[in-house]
């Protein structure tokens, strides 16, 4: 059994000062509330860095040592930090110490080489020597295993790598999978039996070579080893060479990941940049419009009187149309009154006047227009007036000037918004350096090339080595059925090492055969406990520990949503953790926030199934305080919250919550 | 109490090479968990081997 008990942090991250967090027992979980960017992440570190001396930061690259450190207890001048992990590990207490501060000499440390990093193993209250601290570290959680027992949702999601063909990730994956499952016993168990059959193989040719009967076959055998000697000197160099051009293609890899972003930094540079000279055009646009309307705005002050003016006006140009039109009429039936009297003939009938029609044209025509009643004022005055005043009379514009100034408002904001992006962008675009990144992409291309020729020439020599080791076999085959009593012993030795290789070879095929088998089956347990899809029936294991869903109908789901691959991934690791030999602690960093609300009830419930010991780091909005304590129960063991007390300083405080709170 | 891997040991020991010692099999698995070095490793199974034989004979 393995389970952590408590850990101490002093200035580590944003806990500042001595700080500690005390772990529920085995069985039970301890639960650690904490906002964005109060330190639940540093406290997963801080447990790796104990167990491994590494931290890990975004993008799993390490942080500069002066970053880790509290910024605030620097500017108080305390440079460094310490961190304490203790535990229970096959029945005796181990702590381990890590202390990292600047080197002698020196005052203010900047860079990496400023610091000084020091451990100590204490078992038992016995400090160990660096040698058995080493062989303490490698068993408990030597750094590949790490990834299973202190884990991030950046960290769940890499599992999918394992189903998709073999990459550099998912090798390493697989490599730790096998690692947790206590395959390196065997595989190293039959490394070194390879090496002593070797060793007795030599021997056993020597002796071969001093009987005159075997002396013949003996030579050629001697060439074989060596040869096989020989190649794997070759294979050896050239595997070192993958392993380098590997590394190298990483880096490349790595790099143009960074130039990807920095190329996403100059493109949003580049368009901020132009969206923002888009909007000052319209700010200049919108301002004019608004000096324009604000030239008449005044106007609507006076607006009232002149407009009852104009009515005034336009009133007095009907009365006078009208009389105008009354004046026309009456004159041009005087001018046709007198037209008739005149031919004595009816203008309008064309019939002679009767002596009474002449009687009442002569009285009509007689009667005065306007100018003999006494015209009024002049017809144009009024006119004009009403002229001038429509011409004062503006519709109002102060609801448009509003409307403008509020619009120029906002782009105002819009503008501070993009500056300030901009501004953001800039410092992310600060050092970037292209024609590096043009030397990463041919490297990448380069060691791709390599990797391929690298690649063919193990194949070659591997395909040489099996050759030789049939010729091996053989001819030591040929020097058995001489009988030499002489070397009898030697030949016992090479076949019971040969038979231990072959018996070590098998365990390793069949160990891992029944690991995948039961690695599916507590999987897909686990699996469909968590799943909230009925149609699911089972995860099916591919040779590289990859799980596919597999639904009732025994067909493969091709694609899975973010949510699933979690859950998947979780209950991978379930079934390793129950499969490996030994149990340990599970610390999750905010898992929670690809998954519903089901799905997060289900993964809280299940959490004392998934290992010996959880501890959840997450926050409150993440996964709801009271559904935890509904759905683990007497399983809760200890709360705790991560309070803020400056932006660089987080206090770890215990909640009243939790069986051993 | 033997180990799921122990157990694979075993019966593939006693399936396929009977003449094998049981003993032996642990004895190279506990050589090998011991100690990080590896010539260590190998001088004790070496070891291993040459006493096994020996008792053979």
């Amino acid at each position: 059994m393995f389970a952590f008990e408590r850990l101490d942090l002093t200035d580590f991250g944003p806990y500042k000062g001595h700080q500690s967090v005390e772990f529920a027992p085995p069985g039970f979980v301890t639960v650690v509330y904490g906002e964005n960017m109060r330190g639940k992440t540093t406290l997963l570190n801080a447990m790796r860095y104990a167990l491994t001396g590494v931290v890990v930061g975004r993008g799993s690259e390490k942080p500069a040592t002066r970053l880790i450190g509290n910024w605030e207890a620097a500017e108080e001048g305390r440079f460094g930090f310490a961190v304490a992990l203790r535990f229970a590990y096959d029945g005796k207490t181990y702590e381990i110490d890590r202390i990292c501060r600047p080197r002698k000499g020196v005052q203010k440390p900047d860079t990496d080489d400023d610091y000084e990093h020091e451990m100590f193993v204490v078992r038992d209250n016995k400090t160990l020597g660096p040698e058995e601290s080493a062989l303490v570290l490698s068993e408990v959680m030597p750094d590949p295993v790490v990834r299973f027992f202190l884990f991030d949702a950046e960290l769940l999601q890499e599992y999918e790598t394992l189903l998709r063909d073999q990459s550099d990730m998912g090798r390493g994956i697989q490599k730790a999978i096998e690692q947790i499952l206590g395959v390196p016993d065997l595989t190293d168990s039959r490394a070194s039996l390879r090496r002593v059959l070797g060793e007795i193989q030599e021997r056993y040719s020597k002796a071969a070579g001093k009987n005159a009967k075997s002396q013949q076959i003996a030579n050629t055998l001697r060439q074989s080893l060596e040869r096989r000697g020989l190649l794997q000197k070759q294979r050896l160099e050239q595997g070192e060479e993958l392993r380098r051009l590997t590394q190298e293609r990483k880096k490349a890899r790595d790099a143009l990941r960074r130039y990807e972003k920095a190329r996403n930094i100059i493109d949003e540079k580049s368009r901020l940049a132009q969206e923002k000279s888009n909007l000052s055009e319209e700010l200049d646009r919108k301002r004019e419009q608004a000096r324009s309307l604000f030239e008449k705005a005044w106007l609507w002050a006076v607006m009232p009187p002149l407009e009852a003016a104009a009515d005034a006006a336009r009133h007095e140009v009907d009365a006078e149309r009208k009389r105008d039109s009354r004046e026309r009429i009456g004159a041009e039936l005087r001018r046709l009154a007198a037209m008739s009297l005149q031919k004595d003939t009816c203008t309008l009938c064309g019939q002679p006047l009767a002596e009474s029609a002449r009687t009442h044209l002569e009285a009509r025509s007689g009667e005065g227009g306007p100018e003999s009643a006494g015209a009024s004022a002049s017809p144009t005055t009024s006119a004009a007036r009403l002229a001038d005043l429509s011409g004062l009379i503006e519709p109002n514009h102060l609801p448009g000037l509003l409307s403008v100034l509020g619009e120029v408002e906002q782009i105002r904001i819009r503008i501070s918004q993009k500056t300030d992006l901009l501004a953001e962008v800039d410092q992310q675009a600060a050092g970037m350096d292209e024609s590096a990144l043009r030397q990463d992409m041919a490297s990448l291309e380069l060691a791709a090339t390599q990797i391929g020729l690298q690649e063919d020439g193990i194949a070659k020599i591997e395909k040489a080595m099996q050759e030789n080791e049939a010729a091996i076999t053989r001819l030591e085959k040929e020097v058995d059925k001489l009988n030499v009593p002489e070397m009898d012993g030697i030949r016992r030795q090479k076949d019971l090492a040969a038979n231990l290789v072959s018996l070590f070879d098998k365990a390793v095929e069949e160990y891992r055969e029944d690991l995948r088998r039961k690695i599916e089956q507590d999987a897909t347990q686990f699996f469909l406990e968590l799943t909230t899809e009925h149609d699911y029936g089972a995860l099916r294991i591919n040779e590289n520990y990859g799980l596919t869903i597999v639904h009732r109908d025994g067909r493969a789901i091709p694609i899975r949503s973010a949510g699933a691959e979690h859950v998947v991934a979780l209950s991978l690791i379930a079934a390793l953790q129950n499969n490996a030999p030994v149990h340990g602690p599970v610390v999750m960093d905010s898992p929670f926030g690809r998954l519903d609300e089901q799905h997060k009830r289900r993964v809280v419930r299940c959490l004392p199934q998934l290992a010996s010991q959880v501890t959840l780091l997450v926050y409150r909005s993440e996964v709801d305080p009271q559904v935890v304590r509904q759905e683990l129960k007497g399983k809760l063991g200890r709360e705790y919250a991560i309070n803020r007390i400056s932006a660089r300083h987080s206090a770890i405080e215990s909640e009243s919550g939790g069986a051993h709170g | 109490m033997m180990t799921e891997l122990e157990g694979v040991l075993e019966r593939i020991r006693e399936r396929t090479f009977p003449d094998i010692p049981s003993d032996l099999v642990r004895d190279v698995l506990d050589a090998q968990r011991s100690s990080q070095d590896q010539s260590a490793v190998v001088r004790r199974i070496a070891e291993l081997i040459a006493l096994n034989s020996e008792k053979d004979s």
